[in-house]
């Protein structure tokens, strides 16, 4: 029963409710870092990475600092605060340990402070009143979530590049209109939200 | 007013935790830089060109501190700054040969079609199909997939037609060379003769596909005084280490296909 409902969480948040597609969060990153697949990856394996340890931390922020004093208010800012530092913390731990993981992340490890994705899986998770292990599987599901979704944006970007599109709808407009269609296609999942 | 009070002290104390496990991190984690990679990266043009072979002119700063590789690599950089980039290192800079990039093939659009092309314009995509819609397999495909990759506009295509580089322009990067899917463009040094046709057929198979091509009669390589040109699985090369400028094998080709890169170039490539 227990998997079967993390097995549920993970689909759920993967595909469903895919954070791009669906909710919507994450977008500015989504449309900027697209535009070759191997960024995408990149981008894809460090958001999967900060969210999940995010959920995490914020979890136990949650349940014992928050939940004990009432204080279910200050959720946004503090979960901002614990990002941001929690971010700037493993950045420095790689390059000090893992200089190859910092060559691969490279930039998009800083960039992924302010994404409003792991903001938003943090917050989430706290509304739902997930345990610790829910959390993470939400996180987890979540960030590779989001690699799917940039992934198949980079690659259709990099079939886009042969392709006759008028001059009004070159860059931009015409990524809007793919990313549209992409949710609309994602929406079709809907139906299979088991609750 | 308890509300208020707890809500302060849990912020503040968020942030405080926060800013003492920084400061703590920031001296645990410190990794030593190099001051020298960054006066050096100022020295950079900081165009990311990757003429130099690495993906940023960050890249290139590290590995030249960690002395991987020479200053002269740039082929952007002028000449002072390269020497003040050999001066912060305490090594000597040789100025490297200019070099440009040249389109070898010289018939381009004079080649016989061996079908009617109505795809997608471009030569990424054309070469998919029997390697294009001529004959010479050689042949450029005249898109201008190259001329598009071109960061200094150093490339242009008129219609459909061999690309007309601007030596004056081109640095050398090496960005349209990599795009190029005959690998047709190659990055020569300029002042130099070279052979601006890559068939590896030879006499009559030439002269059938192309009027202008190459046919391999080596009056170049028997011309050369310095026995610089050399026949190598079916294409001519030229050592350009033993070459004298003597410019012998230009004059030599009975078909005028060598020619002395230079940062003047008048003709243009045939258009269709």
């Amino acid at each position: 029963m227990e998997k079967a409902n993390l097995l549920a969480i993970f689909i759920a948040v993967m595909i469903t409710n895919n954070v791009i597609l669906s909710q919507f969060l994450g977008l500015c990153a989504y449309f900027g870092v697209s535009d070759s697949l191997r960024s995408a990856f990149s981008m894809g394996i460090t958001v999967t990475f900060v969210i999940v340890i995010a959920s995490a931390v914020s979890w136990f922020l949650d349940y014992y600092l928050l939940i004990p004093y009432h204080m279910e208010f200050l959720k946004t800012i503090v979960f901002i605060l614990v990002i941001a530092t929690l971010v700037q913390l493993i950045e420095m731990f790689i390059a000090k340990n893992i200089p190859l993981l910092q060559r691969m992340l490279g930039i998009y490890l800083p960039l992924v402070t302010t994404n409003c994705a792991v903001l938003g899986i943090t917050l989430v998770n706290s509304n739902e009143g997930f345990n610790f292990i829910e959390s993470l599987v939400n996180g987890l599901g979540a960030g590779l979530g989001y690699m799917l979704a940039i992934c198949l944006m980079a690659g259709i970007r990099g079939r886009l590049m042969f392709a006759k599109v008028p001059r009004a709808m070159q860059g931009m407009p015409i990524n809007f209109l793919i990313g549209a269609m992409m949710a609309l296609a994602f929406f079709g999942f809907q139906g299979f939200l088991i609750k | 007013m308890w509300t208020v009070l707890v809500g302060t002290l849990i912020l503040c104390g968020c942030g405080i935790v926060a800013g003492v496990t920084l400061v703590g991190a920031a001296r645990v984690f410190a990794v030593k830089t190099d001051e020298r990679v960054e006066t050096i990266e100022a020295l950079l043009p900081g165009a990311n060109c990757g003429g130099c072979g690495n993906p940023s002119c960050y890249n290139y700063a590290v590995k030249l501190v960690s002395g991987e590789v020479e200053p002269n690599r740039c082929v952007l950089s002028k000449q002072e700054s390269l020497q003040a980039i050999g001066d912060i290192l305490g090594i000597k800079v040789e100025a490297a040969l200019r070099r440009a990039a040249s389109v070898c093939c010289l018939g381009g659009m004079v080649a016989a079609k061996q079908y009617e092309y109505a795809g997608m314009p471009s030569c990424r995509v054309a070469v998919l199909y029997t390697l294009g819609d001529r004959q010479c397999q050689w042949s450029c495909l005249g898109f201008g997939d190259c001329s598009k990759m071109c960061k200094f506009d150093a490339i242009y295509n008129k219609g459909r037609s061999i690309p007309f580089i601007d030596a004056d322009k081109c640095t050398g990067c090496g960005a349209c060379a990599a795009v190029c899917p005959k690998d047709l463009i190659k990055i020569l040094p300029v002042g130099f003769p070279y052979v601006v046709c890559s068939t590896k057929e030879r006499g009559k198979a030439v002269s059938k596909e192309c009027p202008i091509g190459c046919i391999h009669c080596l009056k170049c390589v028997k011309g050369c005084p310095e026995g610089a040109i050399k026949e190598i699985g079916g294409i001519i090369k030229i050592e350009y280490s033993k070459c004298i400028q003597c410019y012998k094998c230009v004059e030599e080709c009975p078909r005028k296909i060598l020619k002395v890169l230079s940062t003047v170039r008048q003709e243009e490539g045939a258009t269709a």
